[in-house]
């Protein structure tokens, strides 16, 4: 048997009448990237917060092995000092300080100082950095750095404590494609140095694409673990998903009518730089029960074109056209008025009200509808509710379930319920699917073929590719903020769209 | 064919069924502190439940709740009002002048005063909205803006009103006993009614807590949330200018130091009727909870003879208590959030 850098042997968690993990063993060699897969809801965090000392040895059952030899982990930092490092999933970096600043946060001074010299630091960074083949200014200041920067940060900082074991939990959500190849490369780049890796992530390609090894848990139990030679993606999604998923596409044969949107020259200019637009001359037209696709890299001004369409940005120049009658957006509620609605990339900042339940979410964007004079009728609000969470198959034990404990496939229902409820013409959809499982993205995928069968006009922005092909009947093209082009359904491939992005 | 044992093993766990769910209301939690303040009261000083005490706590209460309604929306929408004591004490002066030296009409005063709090507080609600400059800084200038104001108007002397005509049938509704209590205390329970309906059962009350748990979800719902948010601060003024007039209808004279630290009790009455700091989440019973036992624990720290100075020790601690209280319970609902 192969020693095992780190092995977390039997682990049961439970929670209050939850048992997260149930007898969870997962192992990691020396020099190896091992894969972590499972759906939301799987136990993944929970083991990871295991290993890294989140929840402290004693409040679960099972051992820890690192090297042979079993240890008790008291912290997070204790972890780290006995060689586990740990990338979490969101952005958590000091945005004032420097990149240097960020990596050495922890461990400023190599010397029993409590002085740290900004220039030693920054050298020290400068030279870390180059060793590790990560491509960061040490002197920058982290605001003026981009998400992938960022991440990269994350993963330097980590590194800094020179650890055996480096846990990137889904790192790649936030990236966009250059910089996930980038990080590729440092993974790749760090397996070659010896370092053990643990890659959670949702995605097959990735799994495919750089792990030696994948474990797949579902429901708190190991499923399988496969090595590299018996990689089989059907084999896997159906391990993660519990059930075999015919096909991750659904079809859609939907009648696509008249043309109902139409956006001439539209200009906005950027709100915080001067001079400058945050999107410029963008024109497209979509059509009645048409799924129109927005593709184009982070930065390209999809969420931007979005937003503005949705009233959040005043209009320097250009025209939005609804069944042929020019109008004109002000504000949010404006944009509702006209039949539009905006599903927001972020649920948690944009999507959902933390503190509410499930009902009162839903309902919100559409209180008229659920008032009985003056006075909100009880008797409506339960109906639109209990109509929403059946026809979206939102799982939680009613509707009175706070938002906070349902799986982040359930809490997109939620957010997709909350816009329906506004009965709109035309949907907004930003990156539907992001961060949800298999799962809940065939599910939501089906959600999207039949809303354009009711004759809803979709406008979706994904990050990720395949699922745009799939999901839409046609292409914009952004990048600079601006249309570069078209694509009909059966021009469009990875090639002709990439190939227009950079063009 | 009825089986009485069965029967009542049915009864006992609809009974318990019940007191479940009355132990999910979020207000249950705020009553075990004065339940048990009220215990320890009834134990060690017989005098507390005496009638006179009982309504002179409610009249205490009554002068200063209004303004805890108010502030409680302030504080649902996210936002806070740290100038409220310093605008009552102000509106008052006013209205003592316009009546006492100016010899206004006694609706005119009255009206100019309510109308002054209104513009004060909407211009609160003008820079934290409008101008986007933070709710601590904008009514800490309000704060001093209104002290000042008052004592500049009065050269900081107290301004007798009782000399003018129509005042004597003016201070009967400020003194006079209905039922032992006074009509500042029916308007403050009518009040509480109102606005625990309004914010239950109401848009308005719904778009309220949307505004305060996230106000990039409100706006996206469509919700005019600077509107709303101007909204608080409008009510919060009228009920401020109520209260400033029904201050001095109580006390015959318009005085500068008059409710002074004032916001603090308001503010502290909120925290322990459970309405969170951050916005979102809270409700007027909460409030009228608070409001009760701020009331209550100076009454009975003074009936227990406990030292002048240590009774704001002991208040501030059970301030801190009631918020762990009201914090744990609220991670336990919230669950997974942490």
């Amino acid at each position: 048997m192969a020693q095992f850098v780190l092995e977390a042997r039997n682990i049961t968690k439970d929670f209050p009448g939850v048992r997260a993990l149930n007898n969870v063993t997962l192992s990691v060699e020396k020099g190896e990237i091992l894969g972590l897969i499972g759906e939301n809801g799987a136990g993944k965090s929970t083991i990871l917060k295991i290993i890294n000392g989140i929840y402290k040895t004693g409040t679960f059952e099972g051992k820890i092995f690192i090297n042979g030899l079993e240890v008790v982990l008291h912290s997070p930092h204790d972890a780290l000092i006995k060689g586990i490092g740990f990338v979490p999933q969101e952005i958590n970096v000091m945005e004032d300080l420097t990149v240097a600043e960020n990596i050495f946060v922890g461990h400023l001074t190599e010397e029993k100082t409590s002085f740290a010299k900004q220039s030693q630091i920054i050298k020290r960074a400068a030279e870390f950095l180059k060793e590790n083949k990560i491509n960061l200014n040490s002197k920058t200041r982290v605001k003026m750095l981009s998400i992938g920067q960022k991440q990269l940060l994350m993963i330097a900082r980590a590194l800094s404590w020179d650890p055996h074991i480096l846990i990137l939990d889904e790192p790649t959500t936030a990236l966009a494609l250059d910089d996930v190849d980038n990080l590729f490369e440092i993974v790749l780049q760090l397996k070659q140095n010896g370092k053990s890796i643990i890659f959670v992530t949702h995605k097959l390609e990735e799994i495919t694409r750089l792990t030696d090894r994948v474990t797949i848990l579902r429901d708190g139990t190991n499923i399988a673990t496969y090595p590299r030679e018996e990689y089989n993606e059907g084999r896997i999604v159906t391990d993660m998903v519990g059930r075999t998923i015919t096909s991750m596409y659904p079809s859609r044969s939907v009648k696509i009518g008249e043309e109902l949107l139409r956006v001439e020259g539209l200009t906005v200019a950027h709100p915080k730089i001067k001079n400058k637009n945050l999107i410029e001359n963008v024109s497209f037209s979509l059509k009645k029960g048409e799924v129109l696709g927005l593709a184009g890299l982070v930065g390209a001004g999809r969420t931007e074109t979005l937003s503005t369409l949705f009233g959040q940005y005043p209009l320097t120049a250009g025209k939005i056209i609804i069944e042929g009658r020019q109008i004109n957006i002000k504000s949010e509620s404006d944009a509702i008025k006209h039949g539009l609605c905006l599903v927001t990339e972020d649920r948690k900042a944009n999507g959902l009200l933390m503190l509410a339940n499930i009902k009162h979410n839903i309902v919100v964007t559409n209180l008229k509808k659920i008032l009985n004079g003056f006075f909100i009728s009880r008797k409506k609000e339960n109906e639109v509710a209990n109509n929403y969470m059946s026809k979206l198959s939102i799982k939680a034990p009613g509707t009175q379930t706070m938002v906070v404990n349902l799986s982040g496939g359930n809490q997109q229902k939620v957010v997709i319920s909350k816009s329906l409820n506004t009965d709109p013409k035309i949907l907004l959809l930003d990156e539907p699917t992001k961060g949800i499982d298999v799962g809940s993205k065939n599910e939501i995928y089906n959600l999207i073929n039949i809303l354009a069968g009711m004759g809803i006009s979709i406008i979706m922005v994904s990050s990720e590719l395949p699922e745009l092909l799939a999901m839409c009947d046609r292409f914009i093209i952004l990048a600079h903020g601006t249309t570069v082009g078209e694509l009909e359904k059966s021009e469009a491939t990875q090639e002709t769209v990439m190939v227009k992005c950079f063009a | 064919m009825s089986n009485p044992e069965l029967t009542s093993a049915k009864a006992g766990k609809t009974a318990l069924r019940y007191i479940k769910k009355i132990f999910e209301l979020q207000e249950v939690y705020i009553l075990i502190p004065l339940l048990a303040l009220i215990g320890i009261a009834s134990i060690f000083n017989a005098g507390f439940w005496d009638g006179t005490n009982i309504s002179t706590i409610f009249r205490r209460m009554s002068m200063w709740g209004l303004i805890a309604v108010g502030e409680t929306l302030i504080i649902l929408i996210g936002e806070i009002d740290i100038s409220v004591g310093a605008m009552v004490a102000f509106v008052g002066v006013f209205f003592s002048v316009a009546f006492a030296i100016w010899h206004l009409p006694l609706i005119l005063a009255i009206l100019l005063a309510v109308l002054l709090a209104v513009v004060l507080s909407a211009i609160n609600g003008f820079c934290i909205v409008k101008l986007k400059i933070s709710a601590f800084i904008t009514t800490i200038a309000m704060l001093y803006i209104c002290k000042g104001l008052a004592k500049a108007m009065t050269s900081a002397r107290p301004v007798p009103i009782l000399s003018e005509p129509g005042a004597e049938g003016f201070l009967s509704i400020g003194q006079s006993e209905p039922l032992s209590l006074s009509w500042e205390f029916f308007l403050f329970i009518a009040v509480i009614i109102v606005f625990q309906i309004i914010l239950r059962k109401t848009a308005y009350g719904r778009k309220i807590y949307a505004t305060g748990d996230n106000k990039n979800v409100a706006r996206l719902a469509g919700i005019k949330v600077d509107r709303i948010k101007i909204s608080t601060f409008l009510i919060s003024g009228v009920f401020i200018g109520i209260s400033g007039v029904f201050m001095i209808a109580k006390e015959a004279v318009g005085n500068a130091n008059f409710a002074d630290g004032l916001e603090l009790s308001v503010i502290a009455a909120t925290a322990i009727g459970g309405i969170s700091l951050v916005g979102g989440s809270g409700t007027m019973i909460g409030t009228l909870i608070g409001v009760i036992m701020m009331q209550s624990v100076s009454n009975i720290l003074i009936l227990l003879s406990v030292n002048q100075h240590l009774q704001s020790v002991l208040l501030g601690i059970i301030m801190v208590l009631s918020v762990i209280v009201d914090v744990q319970r609220r991670n336990k609902l919230l669950g997974k959030l942490d």
